[in-house]
């Protein structure tokens, strides 16, 4: 009997293991376990006022934090009945947007491209790709910017409050983002055409894709829950429609949508909403000859590096703008509860916040997109592995391959741990 | 293989992390402009998120997050045997973080919130967040949530050169003032500045944002008089102490003997 055991997944966000046991040339188990530790962030926004929820949900999560900034406060002010202004929901979106173009840029070339060209890092590449490289630090850089002359701070931003913000970039700032915007889209094309060139392996599954869908704009931090299958639902009905379960191995929960398995993220993105994207981005899809919706898991990778290209023409528009400061923004407490979904890079975040007349939080639930990816990721690497034992694959063939498809997903563990510490056993 | 017995010569550097949010490892790779420059004078052993062969032994290892569960607590006192230098990065692994807020409330309450759809399993018993100083000797500390890249880089290039780290250790109402900022006390706003270790430049209240405390309590901070401070100027105190537990709850019970800023050792 071989097993085969990724105790530390790398390359991935946070902590995830794999646990698989083969028999001769049958699966017996596949598990994907996140290891990291439990940290309580819904218990812990327990009894907190609501001015103080966004500093605590931001740190869920350091790659998506400006996603759970704009959830959270979206869902307060829900709660409370709060209408923010044009401006605000346009600076919240260059926000996501930053993060966004960060995200992806690290997740393109730092995670997924070196198994591609067969080297073990980005950091060994610089010899023979410095090209490639430098693109990676300046599209990063790119989104750090956005993300800090907007927020503050290039991680946790926290000048977006409940209601407003506190303090808004002057013209200059804007000025300079714009440049640096233009700048950036040559790099974000190429970007795209080297995730045109590259090859993903064939394999396909069954599954269901959800993504944010809103009348006019493109989906970011609101919209309704649409799906492939035709499911449209308001994000405060989540609750009916997805389910989520508890596995003894594993600190994140799985969650199912109607009894389905289903995806989140660009992949589930370009398949609802190609319409959405923009010009040049739906050129060079076009480029890539392939029929939606396209089932591959590993073309998620594509769908992140043509969203890239996107993302930058929306921050640039979305830039046209007289930012003025509003004054600080001053908040009538009520009781009540409030739902938010935003596209996170990975996909689908919920947020569920219920107050109490003072304002403080009673009860608080969210649920994070690698959370919602993960029975559909484990089915896949379990689909995976089955096609490979049938073609005779050997255990480092099987490894490699395995590890890329999880990579693909983009898995974010430090999100989707929030509930049971576990133990396992480990035989070698 | 030249370049290999060169590669030796450098400094082993390693970025390891137990449970927190990963933020403080990713402003690290965040220094664009000069991360390959860096790269050419040490060299990066292990790093999991972005090397897939990560590498033991290091000269200097930057440790984020909290110990939070068994297996970080293992993981961690292998590193600790591991590296001459253990840097502890970012909020959680110098104060706690957010996690260890459960410290001041209830428990089984914190818990229950999050069960409360499920069947409570008693295996399912966690650690209660800790920093990292409470298990293993700690050379160095890099506060804040997240710490800035720069901080970062320069206490890289002393413990590289041999230095020891200057610590920051004045309010953040220092450099708030040296910033002429108008102070968001008399505007009637909290802000914890006044007990808070600087070194931020004021990040946030020069955004008009009060400071919440991420870099930690000054070692000489006047938790009393603070509170009448706040108290003279029409403030709840215990809401004060709600906002400044976020990130340094332990520090603030007093659990805390041993005061990161202070313990540079050589």
């Amino acid at each position: 009997m071989t097993r085969i055991d990724l105790h530390h997944i790398c390359k991935v966000e946070g902590h995830g293991s794999l646990y698989v046991e083969i028999r001769g040339s049958r699966l017996i188990r596949c598990e994907l376990k996140v290891v990291e530790g439990a940290r309580f962030f819904e218990g812990i926004v327990k009894d907190k006022r609501y001015d103080d929820v966004q500093e605590i949900t931001s740190r869920i999560c350091g790659i998506c934090s400006c996603a759970h900034t704009c959830a959270s406060l979206q869902a307060l002010e829900n709660a409370m009945g709060v209408r923010v202004s044009e401006q605000t929901r346009r600076l919240r979106e260059l926000l996501s947007i930053g993060e966004r173009i960060r995200s992806h840029a690290t997740h393109l070339y730092f995670l997924a491209l070196p198994d591609y060209l067969g080297y073990e890092s980005a950091l060994a590449m610089v010899g023979k790709y410095k090209r490639e490289v430098l693109i990676a630090l300046h599209l990063m850089k790119l989104g750090n910017n956005l993300v800090q002359r907007i927020g503050g701070k290039e991680m946790h931003p926290f000048t977006s409050v409940v209601g407003g913000f506190t303090a808004v970039p002057d013209r200059q700032i804007v000025r300079y983002l714009r440049a640096e915007l233009k700048k950036a889209l040559p790099e974000a094309i190429l970007t795209a055409k080297l995730f045109l060139k590259l090859k993903q392996p064939r394999f396909e599954s069954e599954k269901d894709f959800v993504s944010l869908k809103p009348e006019r704009d493109a989906p970011l931090i609101s919209g309704n829950v649409c799906s492939l299958s035709g499911l449209n639902i308001k994000p405060e009905e989540y609750d009916k429609y997805i389910d989520e379960q508890v596995m003894p191995y594993s600190t994140a929960k799985f969650s199912r949508l109607n009894g389905r398995m289903f995806n989140v993220g660009a992949l589930a993105r370009i398949n609802t909403n190609y319409k959405m994207l923009s010009r040049t981005a739906k050129k060079l899809f076009k480029q890539a000859n392939l029929e939606l919706p396209i089932m591959n898991p590993y073309y998620n990778n594509l769908a992140q590096a043509i969203e890239l290209v996107h993302w930058v023409e929306r921050a640039r528009s979305l830039l046209k703008y007289d930012f003025r400061f509003e004054g600080l923004p001053r908040i009538r407490v009520r009781a009540g509860r409030g739902v938010s979904a935003v596209e996170a890079p990975r996909g689908i975040l919920f947020h569920d916040y219920t107050l109490d007349e003072e304002g403080f939080v009673k009860k608080c639930n969210i649920i994070t997109p690698t959370a919602q990816n993960l029975r559909a990721m484990e089915e896949d690497v379990r689909q995976l592995i089955i096609q490979m034992l049938k073609k005779k694959k050997k255990k480092d063939a099987i490894v490699f391959e395995v590890e890329r498809l999880i990579r693909a997903y983009d898995p974010c563990f430090s999100c989707s741990a929030h509930f049971l510490k576990i133990k396992w056993k480990e035989k070698r | 293989m030249v370049k290999k017995t060169k590669k030796e010569l450098k400094p082993r550097v390693g970025v390891q992390s137990i449970t927190g949010c990963a933020g403080c490892q990713l402003s690290l790779y965040f220094i664009e402009d000069v991360l390959l420059e860096l790269l050419d004078k040490i060299s990066l052993v292990a790093a999991p998120m972005i090397k897939a062969r990560n590498e033991e032994k290091y000269d200097v290892l930057f440790v984020e997050g909290s110990v939070s569960s068994k297996d970080d607590l293992d993981n961690l006192l292998k590193w600790r045997e591991q590296t001459r230098f253990l840097v502890a990065l970012g909020a959680c692994a110098c104060h706690g973080g957010m996690q260890s807020m459960k410290h001041l409330m209830k428990e089984e309450e914190v818990e229950r919130a999050v069960y409360d759809k499920f069947p409570s399993d008693k295996r399912l018993k966690p650690v209660t967040a800790v920093p990292i100083h409470k298990y293993v000797k700690v050379d160095f500390y890099i506060p804040g949530c997240p710490p800035s890249k720069d901080e970062i880089v320069q206490v890289l290039k002393w413990l590289v050169q041999g230095i020891r780290p200057r610590v920051y250790d004045k309010a953040v109402c220092h450099e708030c003032s040296l910033k002429e900022n108008y102070c968001l006390l008399d505007q009637g706003i909290e802000c914890l500045g006044p007990l808070v270790n600087g070194g931020c430049m004021a990040l946030c209240p020069s955004y008009n944002h009060p400071c919440t405390g991420c870099r930690g309590l000054l070692d000489d901070a006047n938790l009393e008089s603070g509170k009448q401070l706040l108290r003279d100027k029409g403030f709840d105190p215990d809401m004060m102490i709600k906002r400044m537990t976020k990130y340094n709850t332990l520090q603030f019970l007093g659990f805390d003997t041993e005061s990161p800023g202070r313990s540079t050792k050589k």
